[in-house]
């Protein structure tokens, strides 16, 4: 025992210090915009040697400023917040109904359905982007931000749900076909509510891809009124070579958000990605 | 209480060959008369598409495009109510409910796919699709792709992106996986979980603009390695500016963003390993390392296959990140192949050449991953 001891201390010890040495490879980064973000934008570029010191000598929150506004992130945070949201909960209902009907109610052919949306999955996603550019132009949704709200049924969000409403317990349905409930007041009275944790990690992670999808806005979106966040940050970044200082202020202002949400939400992103290991 | 349901409930379970032919699985399991019905709407259905791709008129007029939506809202309606009809009574609804998703999803999703295969063979661009009338050039777009040094560097860039990742990527995971799980304090672990992940919560221009700046010439990542970098000799690394690493460079940021996300996974799988087993393996007296070999590592195998194709099929699609990342200097080592096909369609206008190289870049990553599937089948059963 007295041998065991300290050979379980060293080991602990080792342990903890890579993973501390791995979660500063991970804040690092951020913490070097962020100090940029407030160092004095006259002094010269914020990332350079000109201005070596980590900290800055004295904060200077009008970079902060000078971001949202040449960023234009305002309109961009509206525009994503709205997307995200339509889009989330249009999905998260559409994918449940269907995941109701494949994997709870084992509809006819539910194997085939279930088929039918994973083999999606097999196609990168990237190379249809054509069609669905000329697609959204016959259908005159072309530069409209509609494009990004039309719920998409996700084959990933189908599938997990599948597997959640399978271990819903039966006696509960049952009763309320007893009690004369139909198909449609089931899955929305009983199914949907019992499904609450689910629904929320299944939207989460739904509602962050379509908050960082960069590829869609940059290629279907051409007015500046309609910029999402990923895109204004990116246009952001090539337009002006000087100001960096406001640069790395909208990088952080765009960071903070999802940020807050995620140190708010943690819990329910971590469940979501062991529901994700499910699948293995 | 037999229900109808129950017959299709109780039948053989379904194999890959009953998948190829609509209704096959129904007839061998003796229900005739649905087989029938599914067999011939499914045929109805793809030769009614067969038709609509080979028509003359062109399908990226808005009046076609209504007609094609149409027809796959139509033909999914009567499948729904046929299959409905073979229900219990009072199960209609079910296929309502499940409708809008199935609908969406063909026009969204798949209508585009069989569009791509139609673009390819017409000598589309800007003008042609405004005005129609683009004229048919049969097989030229596939001969040009031959031709096109741009489409071999492009392919071979992506290959190597995918390589480098499939070898860097192997290790930083299960590691961290490892570590993680090694916590004994679930407070200190989440802590831990959430740093490693934060990454992943951001989208490609944000990561690309932080790393550009860190791996600037004189940026802050060069100030922290110098004295590394001392050690072997060498002043500084051009890490952007420099073709022969800037692939490597991309993977590693890649890599720091995804780690994080994938040793969770990992650490899923690890913890959800039943420790029965672990018990039974000891009371047969195995060791540390035949725990491993024997329990730890075949129960882990379908998460490391279903990680190496999803990071397969990302590896080939790369497109944000080289937007965001690309300079001129090193613009020949990371031109993948989305960028060639992005630059093709949306700058040049060529939508029928780009839309014939997508198609490509589709069956490339369909076959390969059918190949990757087919050897981690033989991994697992061995």
């Amino acid at each position: 025992m007295t041998l065991r001891r300290p050979r379980k201390l060293i080991r602990a010890t080792v342990i903890h210090t890579l993973l501390i040495a791995i979660c500063a490879t991970m804040i690092l980064p951020f913490l070097v915009v962020l100090t940029a973000s407030l160092k004095c934008p006259v002094l010269g570029d914020v990332m350079s040697p000109a201005q070596p010191d980590f900290f800055p000598q004295r904060f200077h929150w009008q970079n902060y400023l000078l971001g949202w506004r040449a960023g234009k992130l305002g309109v961009a945070f509206r525009n994503s917040a709205l997307i995200g949201i339509v889009w989330t909960i249009g999905t998260v209902i559409v994918s449940a109904m269907a995941a109701y009907a494949i994997g709870r109610r084992e509809c006819l052919g539910h194997r085939w359905l279930l088929l039918f949306f994973l083999s999606s999955l097999m196609f990168a996603g990237q190379t249809a982007i054509i069609p669905q550019f000329i697609l959204y132009r016959a259908l005159g949704l072309y530069d409209s931000l509609a494009i990004f709200m039309i719920p998409g049924a996700g084959a990933f969000t189908i599938y997990l749900l599948c597997h959640w409403f399978k271990n819903v317990p039966r006696e509960i349905e049952e009763a309320a076909f007893i009690d004369g409930c139909g198909e449609w007041s089931t899955f929305w009275r009983i199914i949907m509510p019992l499904s609450l944790p689910a629904l929320a990690t299944v939207g989460l992670f739904a509602f962050m891809g379509s908050w960082n999808n960069f590829i869609g806005p940059y290629v279907f979106l051409e007015t500046e009124s309609k910029m999402t966040v990923p895109l204004a940050i990116s246009y952001y970044m090539v337009a002006s070579p000087t100001d960096e200082a406001g640069r790395a202020a909208a990088v952080m202002i765009s960071i903070l958000p999802v940020l807050i949400v995620f140190i708010a939400l943690q819990r329910w992103f971590l469940r979501g990605l062991s529901l994700g290991a499910l699948k293995g | 209480m037999t229900r109808p349901v129950d017959l299709f409930r109780t039948a053989a379970p379904i194999s890959r060959t009953t998948l190829l032919c609509p209704g096959l699985y129904q007839h061998l399991n003796g229900d005739r008369f649905t087989g029938t019905v599914l067999f011939v709407l499914a045929a109805a259905s793809v030769s009614a598409l067969i038709f609509f791709l080979l028509s003359p008129s062109d399908p990226f007029e808005h009046r076609t495009t209504r007609l094609a939506i149409a027809t796959i809202v139509l033909f999914w309606v009567a499948l729904l109510s046929v299959l409905d009809s073979f229900q219990r009574p009072g199960r209609g609804a079910l296929y309502l409910i499940l409708l809008p998703a199935v609908i969406l999803f063909s026009i969204f999703t798949y209508l585009p796919i069989l569009w791509a295969a139609k673009l390819s063979f017409y000598d589309h661009n800007i003008a042609t699709l405004v005005q129609g009338g683009a004229p048919f050039v049969g097989m030229e777009n596939f001969e040009k792709i031959l031709g096109d040094e741009k489409f071999w560097l492009g392919l071979s860039n992506t290959i190597k992106f995918f390589l480098i990742g499939f070898v860097l990527g192997q290790f930083p995971a299960p590691t961290l996986a490892y570590l993680l799980n090694e916590v004994k304090s679930a407070k200190l672990q989440t802590v831990y979980k959430c740093i490693c992940f934060m990454p992943s919560l951001f989208s490609w221009p944000i990561i690309g603009a932080i790393w550009l700046w860190l791996l600037k010439p004189d940026g802050q990542f060069d100030q922290f390695v110098a004295p590394i970098l001392a050690l072997g000799g060498k002043q500084t690394i051009a890490w952007l500016g420099d073709p022969a690493i800037a692939r490597v460079v991309f993977v590693c940021v890649g890599l720091w963003m995804g780690t994080g996300a994938s040793a969770l996974i990992w650490l899923a799988s690890i913890v959800g390993i039943d420790p029965a087993l672990y018990d039974a393996a000891e009371i047969d007296g195995a060791g540390h390392w035949s725990k491993f070999r024997h329990v730890t590592f075949p129960l882990l195998i379908p998460t490391w296959i279903v990680l190496t194709i999803l990071a397969f099929i990302g590896m080939f699609s790369i497109f944000d990140q080289v937007i965001v990342m690309q300079n001129p200097l090193i613009r020949q080592s990371v031109f993948v192949l989305m960028l060639h096909i992005y630059e093709q369609s949306f700058r040049h206008g060529l939508m029928g050449y780009a839309a014939a190289m997508s198609l490509v870049l589709a069956l490339v990553v369909l076959i390969l991953t059918m190949v990757n599937l087919k050897i981690s089948n033989k991994i697992q059963i061995t």
